[in-house]
């Protein structure tokens, strides 16, 4: 024990105390580790963020009411500036209404809380506009418990007159669990981003592990030329390794609790979280904290067996054996094989064995990436002869060792499968998404409806505002009375009337009934709202015109609906003050879209403005894409910064051989494209690899779960795109270092 | 280039001379606080052969490198074939050392992951040969430092004798005017050493190369025309 604990020791103190260079590689291992660790701690601490989202999404969610609501709501939802802004106008009806998470009190007519993000962008000059709209005083804030995220821009606003508005009878908020994260896609989904970034991750920090394992090996030579046995030679050498990880794992617990407050911080399209709510399962975080150490002493002692001691004390790796195709196919062939099964029977994915058949062929299919792409280069650069100098440098570099760059290239090309694969899956579950709002130019029109107009011919009161509102070309409107869904009723000018139905000869008192099944019929006497009335004996039936453009509005006018004119509802004793509008804006007038919402917020706060037209049942698709993208881009970040650390570590590694080329009179130029080349080379296979294997695992998947094949190229090129800029801006980054590495002077050893 | 240039006699000093392929008039270089030569001169005619004697940390390299340009001195001159190379560019300097010299380290120093004959070729290739021909001198090369038959293998294949023969052919396959070789037997037996030793010289007159020798060992220094000793930074001739 006292012998292990001495060997141990002594590889410690080889790392701290074997002169600068050794320093160095500590200090190379500690920050890949580092980085690491700390994206591992973020990774695991995912499924707390998930159940974190899911819990505060459901506790703002409401519990319906058919009798005696003690608190009427109406979603209060806003498109400002591409922002969501989400919120509920409430009304209380019982003495003690239940309460929204986050608020101790319902506020009154004019009166709102607001999220402190929402706050913070009122008083800013960017927020004015959305003051303008929101049109009530903030009394109060929304506690942390009612929001999904310190982003979140959320409001409750308190109003009188939600009974004219078809409101939401509440009973209470909070349900048991949010439906928002879940079903067998948005599993797979999570499955795949957990997969497809932490794998990555895990590679990198095993190669983080092994950065400057050579000059490790030459010591470790040297300490078995002077009698250590391979038992000691291998705990020194876990020693050594221990020290740049144990350190790496420190660092990285204190970076992730350093940056959780950060987390919170950040807003990706809207989607942010609270750092409480950022912790890694207490069992992944023990995983983490024990596995990483434990694989760097692994692949410390995998390296040693390589090692040949010479006289001169010079470890030399033994011949590299070749690399066989065969074993390496076997990690894609059996992740397919686990998910092929799967097809037609996505419902399996809400068991446990489901979720690890598929976690395990998609860990197998991406881990075939890594185990591939050294064959691939290999078979590259094999018998390549010809070229220019820098390219020979380069394949024969690569030939004698793909070494560490050639694994962070591996986790590269790991991430942009993953992320292929997912976005693939992401793009076919959009397409497919059969719930769209109506096209909606956002640009040149708007459809604002819901407005509550208290006024004898409300729906010409909003049209004349509308019309006089700076960037407005054109407004119709229509009021409508749909409380009674048997007997649809909407009242508008003979002017909107004749747009919207294919009627001819309107005059000031006319009726008509929109064709299709009613049960609305001339000369009819009817009882709505405690009040009698006849339908007026000369309704005919009409037809409604083709919804286009400004139009669109009319869309909700259901068949079987009554229309009049002002004057008509008026005489009949009917009260429509519910008004829809399609308006047509000048795309010319900067602010039109602002200047018509400005006049509806006047006209009514509480109006409903739909936003710019998205798949609204894609609202969770599009959260998780964006987070895909975040993702993949620190991943690819972290990796290029680690293959920055690995192409820095073979350089100095390397100086001498680079000086003897300086004193040769070899052009820095030469060395540069030989840098280029040498990551170019296995990044362009990796790439092309990554395609195939994404395309492919994407394509098995939308299978699994039941969609068509639909591939975004677009979305594919740029995620190539973006790894292939970051190793030329890690190339580009390194240039400097080759310069410095070249100059003639390292050939001095005195 | 070097075949036309006459062999000329060995001068019997080492003080600057008229008529010198290199000279070196009262460099001195600090590396932080130690001051590596101060005051050192040395003077090369073409095709002669000169020992750079002296103990471990005396200077010697340094003056090799300064003279090879190197490194650039902080004060005095060294001028080959009449131009000041202190007062060149980098570029002009990477081009004099890629045309004009040839180099032999410790150790050998070879490309680790190109094969020998490739190691040899190579700096014909940097001065723009092409593949085929340069593979072509390379061969030569070798056979005419006997070591042809590791032409296809690794440097880290062969052994220390043979690589640093290796060495030599790359150090002369462009026929230098200037040879400087760093202890070029110090990682070798004797037995070794005394061959690379008799394979560079006799190369070297038969390129009428000069050669700078840099050497601790008098056995090796025995195979100059003449031996200059450096010790705390100066130079006098032995």
């Amino acid at each position: 024990m006292s012998r292990s604990w001495t060997d141990l020791r002594l590889g410690v103190r080889l790392a701290f105390r074997g002169g600068a260079d050794a320093r160095w590689r500590v200090a190379l291992t500690a920050v890949g580790v580092t980085l690491g660790v700390t994206l591992l701690f973020v990774g695991a601490s995912v499924p707390n963020i998930v159940s974190a989202h899911n819990a505060r999404v459901a506790a703002a969610n409401v519990n319906g009411s058919d009798v005696h609501p003690p608190l009427l709501g109406l979603w209060d939802l806003a498109s400002y500036h591409g922002k969501t802004v989400t919120g509920m106008a409430l009304q209380a009806v019982d003495r003690d209404p239940p309460l929204p998470p986050g608020l101790h009190r319902i506020p009154g007519p004019g009166q709102m809380f607001v999220s402190p993000a929402l706050r913070e962008l009122l008083r800013s000059p960017a927020g004015a506009e959305l003051d303008r709209w929101l049109h009530a005083r903030i009394v109060g804030t929304i506690g942390q418990s009612g929001l999904t995220g310190p982003a979140d821009l959320r409001l409750y606003r308190g109003a009188n007159d939600l009974r004219a508005r078809n409101p939401i009878p509440i009973k209470s908020f909070g349900s048991p669990e949010s439906d928002e994260f879940s079903g067998p896609l948005v599993t797979l989904l999570v499955i795949l981003m957990s997969v497809g970034l932490l794998l990555p991750i895990a590679v990198f920090v095993a190669t983080a592990s092994r950065f400057g394992s050579d000059q490790r090996n030459v010591r470790l030579a040297a300490i078995r030329l002077i009698g250590a046995d391979r038992i000691a030679t291998a705990r020194i050498a876990a020693g050594e390794a221990l020290s740049g990880t144990v350190l790496g794992v420190a660092c990285g617990c204190l970076l992730f609790l350093a940056l959780r407050p950060l987390i919170s911080q950040l807003d990706i399209a809207g989607i942010s979280v609270f750092s409480s709510d950022v912790r890694p399962a207490a069992w992944l975080a023990i995983l983490i904290v024990l596995l990483v150490p434990a694989a760097s002493v692994a692949l410390a002692l995998l390296a040693t067996r390589r090692a040949a001691i010479e006289p001169l004390g010079v470890s030399r790796r033994g011949a590299e054996p070749r690399r066989r195709l065969a074993w390496r196919l076997v990690t894609p062939i059996l992740g397919f094989l686990l998910l092929l099964p799967l097809i037609g029977a996505s419902h399996r994915l809400g068991s446990t064995i489901g979720q690890v058949q598929a976690s395990a062929g998609v860990v197998l299919v991406l881990v075939g990436v890594s185990a591939l792409l050294p064959w691939f280069v290999e078979a590259a650069v094999r018998r390549t002869e010809a070229g220019p100098l820098p390219w020979l440098l380069a394949v024969r570099r690569l030939r004698a060792d793909h070494g560490t760059s050639g694994r962070v290239v591996s986790a590269i090309a790991l991430t942009v499968a993953g992320a292929i694969a997912l976005q693939t899956v992401f793009n076919a579950a959009d397409a497919q998404s059969s719930t769209r709002v109506p096209a909606n130019p956002a640009s040149k029109a708007l459809y604002p409806y819901g407005m509550l107009v208290r006024a004898s011919d409300p729906a010409s009161v909003v049209t004349r505002q509308l019309r006089s509102t700076r960037g407005v070309e054109d407004a119709v409107a229509i009021a409508n009375d749909y409380q009674n869904p048997q007997y649809p009723i909407s009242v508008a000018s003979c002017q909107s009337l004749e747009l919207i139905a294919k009627i001819s000869g309107c005059a000031e008192r006319s009726a008509y009934i929109v064709s299709g099944p009613s049960a609305l019929r001339a000369g009819q006497a009817l009882r709505l709202g405690g009040e009698r009335f006849r339908v007026p004996e000369s309704a005919r039936k009409v037809a409604l015109r083709e919804v286009t453009g400004k139009l669109a509005f009319a869309e909700s006018i259901p068949s079987g609906a009554l229309l009049l004119t002002p004057l008509a509802a008026a005489h009949l004793g009917i009260t429509a003050d519910l008004v829809d509008a399609g308006i047509t804006l000048n795309p010319r007038v900067p602010g039109a879209r602002d200047n018509a919402i400005t006049t509806i917020a006047r006209l009514d706060p509480l109006a409903d403005i739909p936003s710019d037209p998205t798949p609204i049942g894609n609202h969770v698709l599009q959260q998780l894409q964006n987070v895909l993208f975040a993702g993949a881009t620190a991943v690819l970040l972290v990796i290029g910064g680690s293959l920055l650390v690995a192409i820095t570590e073979q350089l100095r590694e390397r100086r001498r051989v680079l000086a003897v080329l300086a004193a040769f009179g070899t052009r820095p130029s030469t060395i540069a494209w030989s840098v280029l080349w040498q990551n170019a080379l296995p990044v362009a296979l990796g790439l092309a690899l990554a395609v195939v294997m994404g395309v492919g695992l994407g394509d098995v998947l939308m299978h699994i779960i039941g969609l068509r094949a639909s591939f975004d190229w677009g979305a594919i090129a740029l995620l190539t795109a973006a790894a292939a800029l970051v190793v030329a801006t890690v190339t580009g980054v390194t240039l400097p270092i080759v310069w410095r590495q070249m100059r003639p002077e390292a050939l001095r050893v005195e | 280039m070097s075949g036309s240039q006459a062999v000329t006699a060995a001068p019997v000093s080492g003080r600057p001379g008229d008529g010198s392929l290199i000279s070196c008039v009262n460099l001195a270089k600090r590396f932080g606080s130690t001051a590596a030569l101060d005051g050192a001169s040395l003077d090369l005619a073409a095709g002669e052969v000169v020992a750079v004697m002296g103990p471990s940390g005396s200077g010697k390299s340094t003056l090799l490198h300064c003279a090879a340009g190197i490194l650039v001195p902080d004060a005095g001159e060294v001028i080959f074939d009449g131009e000041q190379i202190g007062r060149m560019a980098d570029r002009r300097r990477s081009e004099l050392r890629r045309t004009e010299f040839g180099f032999v380290f410790q150790f050998g120093r070879l490309v680790p992951e190109l094969s020998c004959a490739e190691n040899v070729s190579l700096p014909l290739r940097l001065s723009g040969v092409g593949r085929l021909e340069a593979a072509r001198r390379a061969d030569e090369w070798l056979q005419r430092l006997e070591v042809q038959e590791i032409g296809r293998s690794l440097p880290g294949d062969v052994s220390g004798g043979q690589g640093q023969r290796v060495a030599v052919a790359r150090a002369l396959v462009t026929r230098p005017r200037v040879v400087f070789a760093d202890e070029p037997t110090g990682a070798l037996d004797s037995l070794s050493g005394e061959r690379v030793m008799q394979l560079l010289t006799a190369a070297a007159r038969d390129t009428a190369a000069a050669v700078v020798l840099v050497t601790h060992e008098p056995r090796v220094a025995a195979y100059a025309d003449r031996e200059v000793v450096v010790r705390d930074g100066k130079t006098r001739a032995s």
